[in-house]
C-alpha cells in the first residue's frame, strides 16, 4: 500500500468525524475539568505533599512550644523554620513544573525543555529531600540531648559559654546511638530517596529521552 | 484534525475523549499566548502533537491494544466504500505500530503539509524529515503487507 493513494482516504475522515463534542456547551465543560496531563498531576500531588508537611509540622510546632511548659521551644522555632523553608522549597519546585506546562513550541524543543526542566526538578528534590532530614535529625537530636542532660551533670562540668552544647552532648549516655541513628537516617534517607523519586519521575524522563532519541535518528 | 490526532494516539474511546479534552484544555490556556508568529494551522499542531506524544499512559495503552477491534471506531461509521474503509484501517493499524514521532510525522504527511512546515511544527530540520519519511514509507509498506497478511 503507497502512502501517497492513501492522502484522500485519510482527508475523508473529516466528514463523519466531528460529531464529538456536539455542542459548545460540551466543551465548555471540558474546559471546565482538571488538566490530566502528567505535569499537571504532579503539580496536584506537589500540593497535597505540602498541604500535608503544613499540617504535620504544625502539629509538630505546637506540639514542642506547649508541651512540658515549652521546655523544648527551640526545637518549635527549628521546625518552624524548617516550614517555613519548605513552603519556598514547594514554591521553587511548582514555578519548574509550571513552566513545563507550556506546550506552543515546537515538538522538539518542548521535550527538551520538559526533559532539562524535570532533571533540574528531580536534582532539586533529591538534594533538598535527602539533606533535609539528616540535619534536621541532628539539630534536634542535639537540642534534646542538651536539655537531657543528667542531673548528675555538674555546670562546671558543661564548660563555659562557648561551647555548653557540645560538652553536654559529647559525654551524653546516648551519645553513641544518637551518632549511629543519625548515620542510619541519612542512609536510609539517600536510599528511600532516590527509589522514591525514581518511582515518581523516572518512567517520565526515559519516555521523554526515548522521544529525543526518535528526533535525532536518522 | 484534533479527532485524528486523538486516533493516532489513542487505543479506547475512554482515552481519545481524555486526550481531545487535553488538547481543548490546552488551546484554551495558550491562545493568549498566540502572537501570530507562525501560522493558526502550525500552532494548533504544535499543541495537539505536544499534548498527545507526551502523556505516557496513553501510549502505554496504545502498546497493549493493537488490536483490530480497537481501531477508531469512526472509521466503521463513516460510509465509506468497504475497499476504502478496509484501506483506512490497515493504515491506522499499521500506523499504530510506529513509535510516536513517526506517528507525527506521517500525520502530517498524509495532511499534505509542506515539508517547511512540518520543520516548523515539529523542529526537526527538513533534511533529516525527508529521510525519515522515506523509512517510514518503507515501514509501512512492510507493516500494512504484514497486516493485510494477518500477521503483526
Amino acid at each position: 500500500m503507497e502512502l501517497d493513494s492513501l492522502k484522500d482516504i485519510w482527508k475523508d475522515q473529516d466528514k463523519g468525524m466531528d460529531r464529538y463534542p456536539e455542542s459548545n456547551n460540551e466543551i465548555l465543560s471540558m474546559l471546565g475539568k482538571k488538566s490530566k496531563s502528567p505535569v499537571a498531576k504532579i503539580r496536584r500531588n506537589l500540593l497535597w505533599e505540602l498541604i500535608s508537611i503544613v499540617v504535620v509540622y504544625a502539629v509538630f510546632v505546637a506540639y514542642y512550644a506547649f508541651n512540658k511548659n515549652g521546655q523544648f521551644w527551640e526545637i518549635a522555632v527549628l521546625l518552624g523554620l524548617v516550614g517555613v523553608g519548605f513552603v519556598f522549597y514547594y514554591y521553587h519546585k511548582d514555578k519548574l513544573l509550571k513552566s513545563m506546562q507550556r506546550v506552543d513550541a515546537e515538538v522538539k524543543s518542548n521535550l527538551q525543555t520538559q526533559l532539562h526542566t524535570l532533571e533540574k526538578y528531580v536534582r532539586f528534590y533529591f538534594l533538598a529531600g535527602t539533606l533535609l532530614t539528616p540535619i534536621l535529625y541532628y539539630i534536634t537530636g542535639l537540642v534534646t540531648l542538651y536539655k537531657k542532660t543528667p542531673h548528675s551533670y555538674s555546670n562546671d562540668a558543661l564548660g563555659t559559654r562557648v561551647q555548653p552544647v557540645l560538652n553536654a552532648v559529647q559525654d551524653h549516655q546516648y551519645f553513641t546511638e544518637f551518632m549511629v541513628g543519625g548515620a542510619v537516617v541519612t542512609v536510609l534517607i539517600y536510599f528511600a530517596n532516590k527509589w522514591y523519586i525514581k518511582k515518581l519521575y523516572g518512567q517520565h524522563i526515559s519516555h521523554l529521552k526515548d522521544l529525543l532519541k526518535q528526533m535525532d535518528e536518522i | 484534525m484534533l479527532h485524528k490526532v486523538c486516533n493516532l494516539y489513542c487505543a479506547t474511546e475512554y482515552d481519545k475523549q481524555d486526550l481531545f479534552q487535553e488538547i481543548v484544555i490546552q488551546l484554551w490556556r495558550a491562545y493568549p499566548r498566540f502572537r501570530g508568529d507562525s501560522k493558526f494551522s502550525t500552532w494548533l499542531y504544535r499543541i495537539a502533537l505536544n499534548t498527545a506524544i507526551s502523556d505516557l499512559r496513553k501510549q502505554k495503552n496504545l502498546i497493549k491494544s493493537v488490536e483490530p477491534d480497537l481501531l477508531p471506531t469512526e472509521i466503521q461509521d463513516i460510509q465509506y466504500s468497504k475497499e476504502k474503509e478496509e484501506k483506512l484501517a490497515q493504515l491506522y493499524k499499521a500506523i499504530h505500530q510506529l513509535p510516536e514521532i513517526e506517528r507525527g510525522i506521517v500525520m502530517l504527511y498524509l495532511e499534505d503539509k509542506s515539508y517547511e512546515e512540518m520543520e516548523d511544527i515539529l523542529g526537526i530540520n527538513q533534511n533529516n524529515l525527508r529521510v525519515k519519511m522515506n523509512r517510514i514509507k518503507e515501514k509501512l509498506r512492510k507493516l500494512t503487507k504484514a497486516v493485510e497478511h494477518g500477521v503483526g
